[in-house]
């Protein structure tokens, strides 16, 4: 790499769009990123470096940042966490920040699973989750997995342990969440090796991010197993006369 | 499980590199009045123990030997040189200057593996503190990097007693300033400030403690946090000690070299002072890291103030490879000597010549050789 640009990588990412209308805001004339390779965008700073932009898999940022192949990145904690990539981490941008849960199927608690002699656990995050479970003692099988839902719903695990984006597939598929174990929140990454004019550089663009901060999102609803006993659920009553199941009679009764 | 890296010298440029490296290493520690040390590698770990902190012993190679006596193999030579001269060494006159170049044994995370054997060149220096120990050994380190021919790079200088100040005044608990000492070292000022506000701690030593975050350094970091604490006698001795050291090494003609930076804090748990390490662009990781340790040998039984280094080998040789390599490509075609076996003698008579001028030398067979 010359001495007057720096390489900045993007996640491949949900977040791709905003973190781009983050950088614009900031000056960035930042070009398609679905096109591959190195996009040069000049120095929309006025720093004395131009930048470089690529866009990467999520999960692979840190450790391009951490070799000094690309200066500066964007990541998220968990996955910070996760892969152990040592970087610095100046800048927390407003958006992408979400909930780390552990989740199991609506009526299960951490009593029920810890009744069981082995509980199974669905993750892409198994690091995380080896260090949730391991200081409690409970006997847990990590299995890595990047779709926790679909490894709960067909029996692969008994719970999981993932961020919370949106709530919805949780409601449709009839899961709560027992814990909040942290948040992920989403960061720029720098590379711990730079020289003073290089840091000066990231100094002026976390300026500049800071500056130009879009406004948060609302934070993430997260389902709770108890938020269902204030909810207005269905009102059961005793078949007796017919059978032994309870009768769902919420229509009768709003009639 | 991990995929551990065993170490197999490559039948390359690098394993000569790494002779050079050490030998270039050792002659500027000799200069400079540091006499070499052997310590062994395997060690007994209730020995060696009160010289490790938590996660040096998370890292170790423990085992039982045949007498029943939980062994270890040495994970950083800086606490066996402690608990070395605590017992063998006490008595001998002060200061007591010893280097080494040795093997150190650790799970450490290096490339996506777990590199568990590594080198470590470095020095101590025992009994003496102050300002002209700590540029002493900064010198010294910076002679090794000149003799080496490296020119991008720099040491950042920090403080651990400060930090450790600064951070004891919020009246955290231990846990809670670990991890702050942690957000620091990552220079996430969002989240030390994060940390602090929900212990309601006051916002002049929030401010204070998130600058030591601060991605710029330099000598305004310490002027920023003395303005916020001017009352602070503790803080303004260290900031006062640093500028000292810094202020030193200026008149020196190594300003550009060593830079403040505060949030260089990482590392084992025993260093007390001033703190540092050695970066290059073209590096992935540190090139050398030290620091003052005054607390550790008094572990072993015997008081004394200490400071040292010690540089990784592996990195050094990583970051100049290229470039020995490149220069050995250039030489290749002058090196070769060309003997024929119907007649050894004169090509072999040339190459003896050239090796009593030490003149590196090929010895390629003419074409027909029966070899």
């Amino acid at each position: 790499m010359t001495r007057d640009r720096l390489r900045l990588a993007l996640p491949q990412s949900g977040e791709l769009e905003t973190i781009r209308e983050h950088f614009q805001a900031c000056g960035f004339a930042i070009p398609d990123l679905s096109m591959p390779g190195l996009h040069h965008l000049g120095d929309p700073l006025n720093c004395g470096y131009s930048f470089e932009i690529f866009r990467l898999a999520p999960a692979d940022v840190g450790t391009y940042v951490e070799h000094a192949i690309s200066h500066l990145g964007v990541m998220s904690t968990d996955l910070l966490k996760e892969t152990q990539s040592e970087v610095w981490r100046p800048y927390t941008f407003p958006f992408g920040q979400y909930p780390m849960v552990l989740a199991a199927p609506r009526g299960e608690s951490f009593a029920s699973l810890s009744t069981r002699p082995q509980v199974r656990i669905a993750t892409p995050y198994p690091m995380l989750a080896q260090e949730v479970f391991a200081p409690r003692g409970m006997p847990v099988e990590v299995v890595n997995v990047s779709d926790s839902y679909t490894a709960c719903l067909l029996g692969l695990a008994d719970a999981f342990v993932d961020r919370l984006i949106d709530p919805t597939p949780m409601y449709e598929h009839d899961f709560r969440v027992l814990e909040v174990l942290g948040h992920s929140r989403l960061k720029l990454v720098v590379n711990r090796a730079l020289g003073s004019r290089r840091r000066i550089a990231i100094q002026a663009l976390v300026g500049a991010l800071e500056a130009c901060q879009p406004e948060a999102p609302e934070p993430v609803e997260i389902p709770f197993e108890v938020d269902d006993e204030f909810q207005p659920g269905p009102y059961l009553e005793w078949d007796e006369e017919n059978g032994e199941s309870p009768v769902d009679v919420t229509d009768r009764k709003s009639v | 499980m991990l995929d551990f890296q065993l170490a197999t010298p490559a039948l390359d440029r690098s394993v000569s590199l790494r002779r050079q490296v050490t030998a270039q290493a050792m002659q500027v520690f000799g200069g400079w009045g540091y006499r070499e040390i052997q310590i062994p590698l395997l060690e007994h770990f209730d020995a060696l123990k009160q010289g490790l902190d938590e996660d040096q012993i998370a890292r170790s190679f423990r085992f039982v030997d045949r007498a029943g006596n939980l062994m270890v193999l040495r994970p950083d030579v800086t606490p066996a040189v402690a608990k070395t001269y605590a017992y063998q060494l006490r008595g001998l006159p002060l200061p007591l200057r010893v280097s080494y170049a040795n093997k150190v044994v650790r799970i450490e995370r290096a490339f996506g593996a777990a590199q568990v054997e590594s080198y470590q060149l470095g020095a101590e220096m025992i009994g003496r503190e102050g300002v002209v120990a700590d540029v002493e050994i900064l010198l010294v380190v910076l002679e090794v990097l000149e003799r080496l021919g490296l020119r991008r790079f720099h040491i950042n200088l920090s403080d651990h007693e400060l930090a450790r100040h600064l951070l004891s005044s919020t009246g955290a608990p231990r846990r809670i300033r670990k991890v702050v000492e942690e957000a620091i070292f990552s220079r996430d000022p969002d989240e030390v400030r994060r940390i602090l506000n929900d212990l309601g701690t006051r916002l002049p030593y929030i401010d204070a403690i998130s600058s030591l975050a601060g991605l710029e350094g330099g000598l305004q970091q310490l002027d920023w946090i003395e303005k916020r604490l001017p009352t602070d006698r503790e803080l303004k001795k260290r900031i006062n000690y640093l500028r000292d050291v810094e202020g030193a090494l200026d008149a020196l003609g190594y300003g550009k070299k060593v830079r403040i930076d505060l949030g260089e804090l990482d590392g084992p748990g025993y260093y007390t002072g001033i703190g540092f390490s050695v970066v290059s662009e073209g590096a992935s990781r540190r090139l050398a890291r030290g620091g003052r340790y005054d607390n550790l040998i008094g572990q072993f039984g015997v008081e004394a103030p200490a400071v040292g280094f010690s540089f990784s080998l592996e990195t050094l040789v990583e970051l100049l490879h290229p470039k020995m390599a490149q220069g050995s490509r250039r030489r290749r075609s002058h090196e070769v000597v060309a003997v024929d076996s119907s007649d050894p003698t004169v090509g072999f008579e040339e190459a003896l010549e050239r090796r009593r001028h030490n003149l590196s030398t090929r010895i390629i067979a003419r074409k027909g050789d029966k070899i």
